[in-house]
């Protein structure tokens, strides 16, 4: 079986934070790491190989020190890599990031199974993983929880909906973005850094991948971004007084009012 | 005064700190500043009240549990009041005792201070550091744990092989005597001279006293640290709020390294996981390679720490994530290297595998983490097994409510530490009680806890803590490294002091505190004897 997977490195965190004396954003010392939800799908792309045989390569969109992430996605045991960076590829928006992405699974023969972690921790669009599958013309089930059943031909995965899981079987080629109850990812092992320490990281750019550069990065990009903030959560509390028996009558009636019980 | 509240069962939560060990108390107080510390302990005095200092009630020793009287919490003094650098360098952070070390790191990680009320000089100060430049290097297993009860019990935690114990890293503290008087000590500047000690304080005058005339062991300290000579801030750091209340400290901060790689490693068994301890602490054995890098912790699990923690990884949600142990894993070591070169790694990595290869280890089932994410991980396994801990007394508990924690924080030296391990391991296997060991093996002080079912088991289990702390007395060690001997050693301090060395302590005692009233019940057994309800 050929299972590809697609990760991205992200920063280790993506709080945004003022300095307390200049009052400007704080920039600097925020490491960069495997985007946690790709660390699900390397492991189940690990655990699908484990199950059925075959190959795993990893494919990366970035900057050249991304391939750094790459070779800790090699020590946990997958086969091969290949880094897509290219100046041409700045600034890509989830579309053109597909059609990178597109471009190379393709270039490099279409595998049965290409797995995306859900989405990425600093953009939390998770549109790459659907967009990719359309670049490719295959099927996709995305917020896959469990892949059940496994043939050459077909898996069939449990996907969490906003009303419980569905199991749909899909047929090969696909793609499934993945979730993090699907597994827990394996560290990696002494052995597993120091071979992939021997192991090549090579790279493509656009003439690699025979890619028109109006078609990438912020050239080829569908959508701009305007501005960007993090999203609030508001709470507000209400401290209800009088005795207990009063406190549930006020509590019942505000309930009813935000239509959250009925009589 | 309001300041001072009746104890009420809304406080009960108050009663007791993580050892279980449940106190009782007639008032309560939350002073949030200097002054209103010093206006309840002069209320203490005045009431002859006896007060017990508390800061996040994370101690293991039954410290914080309160032994009648007052409940002196300090979680409200939580704030970082300002920063120096000071001649040599070392950037200084001034701190209230109810900080939580896990605050502490998260201000140091993002720069992310309060910095209303901070003086021009503090600001100053701030404007030049990069978030994450700076660390406070000890580490308690305990996160939430308060920097006040650090100092008070001299707490270590897992990377002082590297960078010692919280004591090394603290300048200064202020103190609230019994009397309501305040003193400023620093270190280098106020010393003893010889045995005579003369602390300044704030009102002009001095309080003069003299050491007892003996030096505590060299071997990590539980309890009171005594030196000819010796800085005055060591007095109050591990002295568990029976001199004097701190209020607040004076934290010197490190460079933090830029890197950390964690590595757990399986063996077959004690005696492989012993022999590659010794070579990560450049201990020679034939046959062996030598390893040169110093590691900042070294960490063990035994077999039954490894088969209770995957156990309760079956039945608690929050565990679910710990990775699996492999299957041929009868015992395993932590091992952390701090470093600023991310090229560093590799060279170590090779080494530790010809390493593990030769003591009997498997560099194919040995875990590493590289990066913050992995190293949670790592650290999520390690802090797994005291939780596990935790809820298998608290359960246990429930049947028979004198049950606390029993886990022993004993250390010897490098040439004594093999033998004190098989004097536990072979007590421990013939006792019948259910237990596990773990914890700091790279400054050998491992925690072998018994898990306690009955009070039979609980007594049991005393008795031979008694018999180590006679063990570990004979080997020149120390009865408790890092946890203090609180309420639940006091018994191991009198075997380890002796009558009447714990005699002169109490006269020590005696001199800073007369009516007795500043932490009743720890460390110290009245006049060198055991009472019976010692």
């Amino acid at each position: 079986m050929k299972i590809d997977v697609c990760v991205k490195q992200v920063p280790a965190s993506n709080e945004t934070r003022l300095d307390p004396v200049t009052h400007t954003i704080i920039r600097d010392s925020v490491c960069s790491v495997l985007n946690p939800f790709d660390a699900y799908a390397v492991e189940e792309a690990l655990r699908l190989r484990e199950r059925r045989g075959g190959t795993v390569k990893a494919f990366s969109m970035g900057i050249p020190a991304a391939a750094g992430m790459l070779r800790r996605v090699l020590a946990l045991g997958v086969d091969s890599a290949l880094l897509l960076t290219d100046r041409a590829f700045a600034g890509s928006d989830t579309l053109a990031t597909a059609r990178v992405l597109a471009a190379a699974i393709s270039a490099d023969g279409l595998p049965d199974l290409i797995l995306c972690g859900r989405m990425a921790t600093d953009g939390d669009t998770a549109q790459v993983g659907p967009m990719l599958a359309e670049c490719l013309g295959i099927p996709h089930v995305s917020d896959v929880a469990a892949v059940e059943d496994l043939t050459d031909e077909s898996a069939v995965v449990r996907r969490l909906t906003d009303n419980g899981y569905v199991r749909l079987r899909i047929r090969f080629p696909a793609l499934l973005t993945v979730l993090r109850e699907i597994n827990n990812p394996r560290l990696p092992s002494l052995t597993g850094i120091l071979q992939a320490e021997e192991k090549a990281v090579p790279s493509a750019d656009h003439a690699d991948l025979r890619l028109d550069p109006v078609r990438t990065g912020l050239a080829g990009s569908a959508t701009r971004v305007i501005s960007s903030f993090r999203p609030v959560l508001e709470k507000k509390s209400e401290i209800l007084s009088g005795t207990p028996a009063q406190q549930a009558q006020a509590l019942t009636a505000r309930l009813k009012s935000a239509g959250l019980i009925t009589e | 005064m309001a300041l001072i509240r009746k104890m009420s069962p809304e406080y009960a939560d108050y009663l007791f700190d993580e050892s279980r060990t449940m106190g009782h108390a007639e008032y309560i107080a939350f002073p949030s500043n200097e002054a209103e510390l010093e206006e309840v302990v002069r209320w203490c005095a005045e009431n002859h009240v006896p007060l017990t200092a508390q800061g996040a009630l994370t101690g293991l020793a039954g410290g914080a549990s309160p032994d009648g009287g007052l409940i002196l919490n300090l979680q409200r003094m939580n704030r970082i009041l300002g920063i120096r650098r000071a001649e040599d360098g070392t950037y200084c952070l001034r701190v209230q005792p109810g900080l939580r070390l896990a605050q502490l790191r998260r201000a140091l990680q993002l720069k992310m201070f309060d910095v209303s009320g901070w003086d021009n000089l503090s600001l100053e100060t701030l404007r030049d550091i990069r978030p994450g430049q700076l660390f406070f290097p000890p580490d308690p297993t305990e996160p939430t744990a308060s920097l006040g009860g650090m100092a008070s019990c001299n707490a270590c935690g897992a990377r002082s092989v590297l960078y010692g114990c919280t004591r090394a890293h603290i300048r200064g503290l202020r103190i609230v005597l019994a009397d309501g008087r305040v003193t400023e000590l620093i270190r280098g500047r106020d010393r003893a001279s010889g045995r005579d000690v003369c602390l300044p304080l704030e009102d002009g005058s001095r309080f003069r006293t003299e050491l007892p005339p003996f030096e505590t062991p060299p071997i990590k300290d539980a309890g009171f640290f005594l030196r000819r000579d010796m800085d005055l801030v060591d007095l109050f750091v591990g002295s568990q709020g029976t001199l004097g209340i701190i209020s607040e400290l004076l934290l010197e901060l490190m460079p933090a390294p830029r890197h950390l790689w964690g590595i757990t490693a399986f063996f077959p068994d004690d005696e492989c996981a012993l022999a590659y301890v010794r070579a990560l602490k450049g201990r020679p054995d034939p046959g062996i390679p030598l390893f040169g890098q110093k590691a900042a912790s070294i960490e063990f699990f035994d077999r039954n720490a490894l088969k209770m923690v995957m156990r309760q990884k079956t039945v608690t949600p929050a565990f679910r994530r710990l990775p699996d142990v492999p299957d041929d894993g009868r015992c395993a070591v932590y091992a952390e290297f701090n470093g600023n070169d991310p090229g560093e790694m590799i060279p170590i990595l090779k080494s530790l595998s010809g390493l593990l290869i030769s003591v009997g280890g498997d560099p194919d089932s040995t875990w590493v983490a590289r990066d913050e994410l992995e190293l949670e991980q790592l650290l999520f396994f390690r802090h797994s097994v005291p939780e596990t801990i935790d809820l298998i007394v608290e359960e246990n508990r429930k049947h028979e409510p004198c049950i606390t924690i029993l886990s022993t924080d004993m250390a010897v030296d490098d040439d004594h530490f093999d033998e004190l391990y098989h004097i536990y391991r072979h007590d421990l296997s013939v006792s019948g009680l259910p237990w596990v060991i773990f914890g700091h093996i790279g400054e050998n002080h491992v925690h072998p806890n018994i898990l306690a079912r009955s009070r039979q088991e609980y007594e049991q289990g005393h008795s031979i803590f008694e018999k180590w702390a006679r063990d570990v007395h004979r080997m020149g060690g120390s009865i408790s490294a890092e946890h203090g001997a609180g309420k639940i050693k006091r018994k191991l301090a009198l075997i380890m002091y002796g009558a009447d060395r714990m005699r002169m302590l109490n006269r020590l005692k005696q001199s800073f505190d007369p009516d007795g009233l500043l932490g009743p019940g720890n460390i110290l057994t009245r006049e060198g004897a055991i009472r019976d309800e010692d």
